[in-house]
């Protein structure tokens, strides 16, 4: 019999009241104040007509604008089918065949992940639009791009990535012994596919299909850009809020986006309960063959048309930034690069500045939380935990729209210092950094800590010498992805921003509204190249620490997260 | 204990606070910068000059005048912005008389005539915005479609999805239009026109700009334009056109107005006094194809074509107090189609 | 004494793990505390380290009362069942890390350190990562972070459970040898009863949370204080006497003849395990092994009639 938990005589329920309660405390009234508060002041205001309680802006959504739940819901549909097929696929052909190429599918992958969301829809514009150069000047078609059509299309092809990297991390720990059990016992390889392979898979894919779901149903750029008069859910409260500014109406709407994004929720944590986040079991390395033929030369089709149809968007993205006008005069010219540096360079910093506050505060928070939360199991830490979990899953718009409710009445020169976009952008992203912290905490030896106590260490020997340096994984991933989403993110903090506080990508969703395409383009390419940079320098870093084997886990975690 | 975390904390938290020190130096401090709300062209290049010539910084969010007005009401008494500048004169009206303006009248705006200028001081007017059509010329051919002429062509029934217009309770400009059809053709037949053209609108835009940059990239063939937008698409080589319509256009003022407590008033103040210099008169028609309303102002050469458009001046008090209704009205019938 | 547990109490939930246990421990002695799964071993040893508070008795050590003291100010040190080795570190700074907190320079601890390493059969492998040796060898490495700090008892938990058979006795060994050289007192957990006789100056047998008996290996082995110390260590077989009592003898201890006094059985299954035989008798319903060196190879038959006889003093009485 062996004790396999820590049972120094200063964990297990002492709760000593000193410098670490008080941490606990802030950092957990953190999460209430700047989670669940919002919440509570969005739904209030949705239910609040003149000052007294009232379902009518539901019942007038529901009533007269129920076109909106549908298209929402039609929208959402399509592309989950579309996204998970196409992320399923790219899954598939990364790991469980043997062709080439796979590095750059999975640079393909990381692009569009770090890519601003409607960044599609402005090289949708660019190649398909009624103008565009693949639909009019290559194909000479005539055709409406507007609707619901190149919705679906751009929605799907963007939320691809995320889907493959969650079914990518999902087939990678599927222990190979399985399967080849399934062929020695005489299955082949369709069968193994469909009754071991897949089935085995169905927690990463569904996951994957609710995440997208969620993402559709809360992206308003790519309906309002390219939607035409096709409207969802979304767009409506966008323009509700920004627009009119009538707030309630907007609380309203956003929250009627709630209620599926909510129910998808409460699976995801019953689903995501059991699964650790980093997986360090060793898995038997497999076949690599073990698709049925046809299934592989599929895989392979629709992968390489994804690659190729991605290549070509970010492709025109990257013209349109040196091409002088586009649809007209494709001279090269550095115009609009220039233009970026004498007018936007101030947001652009900006952008940065914030990304790396977010990122660093993100890092820290998360890894002592997950200190604090992985080792209790009070009711307490609980719902701290929930509520901690809450940002990630709800749709960017409304987590904007119960921002601006609910600390509006600050005074306009604190708002000026961007701190509500670096809070919304940190409380989004926090429950990434706890789980990340507390998946490698329980992979840390006990014992280890012991060791430090056994060797003459106090407490702050152990966090010094043992948590600290072990923890630095979970710091990385948190600090790369929360830098990545706030600096690429535009959803929930179009609406917190001030004259004081223009980040570059609120400034690129000006310039594609306005069909500027020179300016859209090279700030796109910038904020694409920026977010890449620091991607690939820090992954590089945290690949470096970590033990082999679980590199495929931190690129498929760091996926799913997004 | 766990020194070492909250060391590590408060180490975060100094530097994100520094950070946000860090910009917090975008703050205004004492006298040196000030914020804007705007919706006009040219103004990275006019405010250069304003900086410039003063040393004050200025920071601006870029913004719809009806977006202002709503965020106005919003906001509870809260000052939002030290200034505002360009936009529909309809929005600023009406933000007049609800409260939210500083009167103040500059002593820069001596010369300029009484009709641009409101009586209560709350704002004055900067320019007039004058709109025109875009026409792509290319979609024309191809469709085998005549160049529009006149306001009435725009509802016929040949230019089905080739129009595009922004949406007026957003759009002051477009509002601007709204109101001079209506009093250019009365009630009925304006409204009719209305009724006539929206079939011919896919969707209404947000933007006031983007109608323009539609029709220059061939998605439409006809785009409602304030006059300076057009004017850079078709220097940036767009297969397009400006057409001013028959019966006159709308020449909507462009105002600029000082928001009740603004943290600088003295630099605002300072803001409004150089816009309505002669200087500053200068820089913006140079840079925002908008004639001024400052008669000695010199007005550039590739200004002068305006002068022959034939442009309806609408009455700054009738257009704010029909205002509501109108839009209401628009609301109603038209609203389905709008971004909004 | 040097080391003394005064009627240590610990009491985990509802399960008493520990029910009064006292024990001494001589300076300089190796005494293992052999037991099977749960019997409270490895529950003692952490009280005495400081990583669990006793909720009776004392813990006395070269005249201090250490009971109240957490690990980092007790002098003692631990040899863990997984090592515990920081993964992070090298070697060499695993196996100094302990002399920091003793305020040793960095140079002297870093000369310490690879004098430790040759001790323990580990030279010149200061540089390597942990993932980069062997089993055994990172067994060493624990030992050597262990022994580096002088501490006055030396605690090991199940150090060999990990490693394989071969390994495991020649590490054995090594762990004697190197605590006899250092004249160390140490506590050594095990369930492994062959383990614990072969290296240990006394054993205490431990079942349900109390010390059932506690002598030199011999004494425990030879003289079972009772049938489960009789039945835990070693094999025995349990005889019925003529006058209804009962005994436990030691296969090796029984006699096998074709004729004379004795227990009457039948040779039914022989094992060779190498050095000894073992041959199955069966008496009646009872199984009886008795152990005869290998080399005496084919002395009976399957189906052949024995006599089983022993010694008196090999036999323990049972009292039940």
């Amino acid at each position: 019999m062996a004790l396999k938990q820590s049972s120094s005589a200063h964990s297990k329920g002492a709760f000593l009241p000193d410098a670490s309660s008080v941490l606990y405390a802030l950092l957990a009234g953190g999460v209430l104040v700047f989670i669940l508060w919002p919440t509570v002041a969005i739904l209030k205001e949705s239910v609040l007509v003149d000052g007294a309680f009232s379902l009518e802006r539901y019942r007038d959504l529901l009533t007269g604008n129920r076109t909106l739940l549908k298209n929402s819901l039609f929208i959402g549909w399509w592309t989950t089918v579309v996204a998970v097929s196409i992320g399923l696929c790219c899954a598939l052909y990364v790991t469980r065949t043997s062709f080439r190429g796979k590095r750059a599918v999975l640079g393909v992958l990381l692009l569009t992940l770090i890519a601003p969301p409607f960044v599609s829809s402005l090289s949708y514009i660019m190649l398909f639009g009624r103008r565009g150069l693949v639909t009019w000047r290559l194909l000479g078609l005539r055709w409406n791009p507007y609707g619901a059509h190149g919705i679906v299309l751009m929605e799907s092809v963007g939320l691809a990535a995320v889907a493959a990297f969650l079914i990518m991390a999902v087939l990678r720990g599927i222990d190979r012994s399985l399967e080849q059990a399934s062929f020695d016992l005489g299955a082949g390889r369709w069968e193994t596919l469909l009754r071991v392979t897949l089935p085995l898979a169905r927690l990463g894919i569904v996951t994957a299909a609710l995440i997208v779901f969620i993402r559709s149903l809360s992206d308003f750029g790519t309906p309002m850009f390219i939607g035409g008069n096709y409207n969802v859910l979304a767009t409506q409260a966008y323009m509700t809020a920004m627009g009119s500014f009538d707030l309630p109406k907007a609380a309203a709407i956003s929250t009627l986006l709630v209620v599926p994004a909510f129910f998808v929720f409460l699976v995801y944590r019953k689903l995501m309960a059991g699964a650790p986040l980093f997986s360090s079991k060793s898995v038997a390395s497999g076949e690599e063959r073990s698709l049925p033929g046809a299934v592989r030369w599929f895989v392979f089709a629709v992968v390489w048309s994804f690659v190729l149809f991605e290549a070509m968007k970010y492709g025109a993205i990257f013209c349109g930034a040196f091409v002088r006008t586009w649809g007209v005069d494709f001279s090269f010219t550095l115009h609009h690069l220039k233009t970026l540096q004498l007018t936007k360079l101030d947001s652009l910093l900006r952008s940065v500045r914030y990304a790396f506050a977010a990122a660093l505060i993100t890092g820290a928070m998360g890894v002592v939380l997950a200190r604090f939360l992985g080792r209790r199991a009070t009711l307490f830490s609980r719902a701290v935990d929930f509520i901690a979990d809450l940002p990630f899953i709800l749709p960017g718009p409304f987590f904007g729209i119960a921002y601006l409710l609910a600390f509006n009445r600050l005074p306009e020169a604190f708002l000026g210092t961007g701190f509500l976009i670096v809070a919304n952008c940190v409380y989004r992203q926090l429950s990434l950094g706890i789980k990340s912290g507390v998946s490698v905490l329980g992979q840390i030896n006990p014992e280890l800590e012991d060791a430090v106590r056994d060797q003459g260490g106090g407490s702050l020997a152990v966090l010094r010498d043992v948590i600290g340096p072990l923890l630095a994984p979970a710091f990385l991933v948190s600090f790369i992805n929360t830098f990545t989403f706030t600096m690429t993110t535009i959803g929930g903090i179009i609406f917190l921003i001030t004259p004081y506080t223009k980040v570059l990508t609120a400034e690129m969703f000006d310039a594609i509204q306005s069909g500027d395409i020179g300016a859209s383009s090279v700030m796109a390419s910038v904020i694409i190249l920026v977010a890449m940079t620091v991607n690939v320098t820090f992954s590089w870093l945290l690949l470096k620490r970590r033990t082999k084997g679980s590199e495929a886990e931190y690129v498929s975690s760091v996926g799913a997260a997004r | 204990m766990r020194k070492i975390m909250t060391l590590v904390v408060l180490v975060a938290l100094a530097v994100s606070v520094g950070t946000a020190a860090f910009a917090e130096a975008d703050k205004p401090l004492a006298g040196r910068s000030i914020s804007i709300f705007t919706a006009a062209t040219g103004k990275d290049e006019t405010f250069a000059e304003f900086t410039k010539d003063t040393g004050i910084e200025v920071h601006y969010l870029e913004i719809s005048s009806g977006e202002v007005l709503s965020r106005l009401r919003a906001s509870g008494g809260k000052n939002l912005a030290d200034a505002w500048f360009g936009g529909g004169v309809d929005s600023y009206i009406a933000a007049g008389e609800e409260g939210f303006l500083e009167p103040y009248r500059s002593p820069e705006a001596e010369l300029i005539p009484d009709e641009y200028k409101s009586p209560e001081g709350y704002w004055t007017g900067l320019s007039l915005v004058a709109v025109d059509l875009i026409v792509n010329t290319d979609v024309l051919k191809e469709k085998n479609l005549p160049l529009p002429k006149t306001w009435l062509d725009l509802g016929k029934p040949e230019y089905k999805d080739e129009l595009m217009m922004s949406n007026p309770t957003i759009s002051g400009t477009n509002y601007a239009v709204v109101f001079h059809l209506i009093r250019l053709f009365g009630e009925e037949a304006g409204w009719d026109l209305l009724r006539k053209m929206h079939e011919n609108i896919p969707f209404y835009t947000k933007r006031g700009a983007a109608p323009p940059n539609k029709a220059a990239m061939g998605e439409v063939a006809i785009g409602i334009d304030p006059y300076d937008v057009g004017v850079q698409l078709v220097a940036q080589g767009y297969p397009v056109v400006s057409v001013f319509p028959e019966e006159g256009v709308p020449g909507a003022i462009s105002p600029v107005a000082l928001m009740k407590g603004a943290k600088d008033m003295e630099a605002a103040k300072a803001f409004v006094d150089w816009c309505l210099s002669k200087r500053g008169q200068e820089v913006q028609m140079a840079y925002t194809a908008k004639v001024g309303t400052r008669p000695d102002a010199e007005v550039p050469e590739y200004l002068q074509g305006l002068k022959n458009a034939k442009i309806v001046v609408p009455d700054p008090v009738l257009i704010g107090e029909m205002r509501k209704g109108i839009l209401d009205r628009w609301q109603q019938e038209f609203g389905t189609k709008a971004e909004q | 004494m040097y080391l003394r547990l005064e009627r240590l109490d610990k009491k985990f939930e509802a399960t008493e793990a520990v029910r009064e246990l006292s024990l001494d421990i001589e300076r300089g002695e190796m005494l293992s505390l052999l037991g099977p799964s749960g019997c409270g071993k490895t529950t003692t040893l952490r009280m005495v380290g400081g990583f669990l508070r006793p909720d009776g008795g004392r813990i006395v050590l070269d005249g201090e009362d250490i009971t109240a003291l957490p690990p980092e100010r007790r002098p003692t040190a631990t040899v863990f069942q997984s090592y515990a080795l920081f993964p992070h570190m090298t070697v060499l700074r695993n196996v100094i890390y302990g002399l920091k907190f003793r305020k040793i320079p960095r140079e002297e601890a870093l000369s310490a350190g690879r004098a430790m390493l040759e001790k323990v059969g580990l030279p010149g492998a200061g540089g390597k990562t942990i993932d980069q040796l062997s089993g055994g060898e990172q067994q060493r490495v624990a030992l050597a972070r262990a022994l580096i700090v002088r501490p006055k008892v030396l605690l090991l938990d199940e150090p060999l459970s990990n490693l394989d058979a071969k390994l495991r006795v020649r590490m054995r060994g090594e762990i004697r040898r190197l605590q006899r050289e250092f004249g160390i007192t140490a506590l050594y957990v095990t369930h492994d009863q062959e383990e614990a006789l072969a290296l240990s100056d006394r054993v205490a047998v431990m079942e349900g949370g109390r010390i059932v008996q506690t002598g030199a290996p011999q004494e425990v082995y030879g003289a079972a204080a009772n049938g489960f110390v009789a039945d835990f260590i070693g094999r025995s077989n349990i005889l019925v006497l003529e006058d209804g009592s009962r005994v436990a003898v030691h296969p090796e201890d029984i006699r096998l003849s074709s004729g004379g006094e004795g227990i009457e059985g039948v040779v039914f299954d022989r094992q060779f395990k190498g050095a000894v035989v073992t041959w199955f008798v069966d008496t009646g319903g009872r199984t009886v092994e008795a152990d005869v060196p290998g080399r005496s190879g084919d002395a009976w038959r399957t189906g052949e009639r024995v006599r089983i006889s022993f010694e008196r003093e090999s036999a323990t009485i049972l009292r039940e």
